[in-house]
């Protein structure tokens, strides 16, 4: 099979997997590229950026139409992302590939756990109180701790432009448990923000030449198509599978990039 | 601490949604035509590029190239939307917000053009 039919449907895979999972994707797309395709982990940390934003502006839409991504929220939490994904992008130019795929492991390793959790604790495809409420009307709700909220904004960014996520695994907790943002609205801003601050991140791998073309083209194809088959889909497929799949998957990817940090395995 | 609803004005709203799913829409079929175009002429204008380097490159590149950098600014234009809507609806320190946010990513970009042009 050409190899650019199995980038576009890789991007596929990755878009409706991060779509039925609310995840912008990268998590899948960087162990794909680096271990699936031997790119260079920096480059397949700037592709996954550009995937991305063309994952969360198209969910964006649809959540911030719908009302359910709460703008005021977003924006304000994006300056604290903004500034750790521009921070996060520049150091990303000077820290060593085996470094980035530990933190990348880690990070897989702590999504891994969040999710088996719920699994474990069987709140995998229940809704929450404030979606039980938001079906009876629009859920009102305050927001907590918002300085502290933008410190960790800041780290959410910072390490979504050093792996190339969205980093909606740290800001999804961040609004849901510090802020006490109804989930459903954690998930629908936290979208939200994720283009902004993959943007922020991916203009130093632009301007470093980290993004190739030849591998973005295809997979933004693939996750664009992948996203929306995702979420057109969502409803029927059982989120308690879904999540244990994603969550063994995970898991393999997180030792093998772990594998790739120690020097055992080559990209 | 403030009680809040997600609802916001309808500009601002109206006008985010639309600009997301438009601009998304025009990037990812820039993207498209432009593999697609280079994959029927078998064109190797791909080969070695920066993304950068793509879009003056003519072709299919220069369609690829535009879709991958104008997805990276759309953000732009949805901060400047934010920054219209909320003084629309007088929210001055919303606005402010969006106003830094939007001059950050400015500056990273001019930072990251500067620290790139200087890398060689």
């Amino acid at each position: 099979m050409p190899t650019e039919l199995l980038l576009v449907l890789s991007g596929l895979f990755a878009g409706s997997f991060g779509a039925l999972l609310g995840l912008g994707g990268g998590v899948l797309i960087v162990p794909i590229l680096t271990l699936g395709f031997g790119v260079p982990l920096p480059t397949a940390v700037g592709t996954s950026l550009i995937c991305v934003i063309a994952t969360s502006t198209g969910a964006a839409a649809i959540n911030v139409r719908a009302g359910r991504a709460d703008v005021r929220l977003g924006i304000t939490l994006a300056s604290g992302t903004v500034v750790g994904a521009l921070v996060g992008g520049l150091v990303a130019g000077f820290l060593p590939e085996r470094i980035i795929a530990g933190l990348f492991a880690l990070l897989m390793l702590y999504t891994a756990a969040t999710m088996a959790r719920g699994l474990v604790q069987g709140r995998a495809g229940e809704p929450d109180a404030a979606e039980v409420g938001a079906a009876v009307g629009v859920p009102a709700y305050r927001t907590r701790r918002v300085p502290a909220a933008v410190g960790g904004a800041f780290v959410g960014g910072g390490v979504s432009a050093l792996l190339g996520v969205g980093g909606g695994v740290i800001m999804v907790p961040l609004m849901h448990l510090v802020m006490r943002v109804p989930m459903r609205i954690a998930v629908a801003t936290s979208n939200f923000m994720i283009g902004m601050s993959a943007a922020a991140g991916a203009y130093a791998y632009l301007f470093r030449g980290d993004i190739d073309a030849r591998l973005a083209a295809p997979m933004v194809l693939g996750v664009a198509a992948g996203a929306a088959l995702g979420a057109g889909v969502s409803g029927r497929i059982r989120s308690t599978w879904l999540v244990a799949a994603f969550v063994v998957l995970v898991g393999y990817v997180a030792v093998r990039m772990a594998l790739l940090a120690l020097g055992v395995e080559g990209s | 601490m403030s009680e809040r609803t997600p609802a916001t004005g309808g500009l601002l709203r109206n006008g985010m949604a639309r600009t997301l799913r438009i601009g998304t829409l025009v990037a990812v079929v820039l993207v498209g035509a432009g593999w697609a175009w280079s994959l029927v002429t078998s064109d190797a204008v791909l080969d070695e590029r920066s993304v950068l380097e793509l879009v003056g490159s003519g072709g299919p590149g220069t369609l690829i190239g535009a879709g991958l950098i104008g997805l990276t600014f759309l953000p732009i234009v949805v901060l400047g939307l934010a920054i219209v809507g909320f003084r629309a609806t007088g929210e001055r320190r919303l606005a402010a917000i969006s106003a830094g946010v939007l001059a950050l990513l400015v500056i990273g970009f001019a930072t990251a053009a500067i620290l790139g042009t200087l890398g060689g």
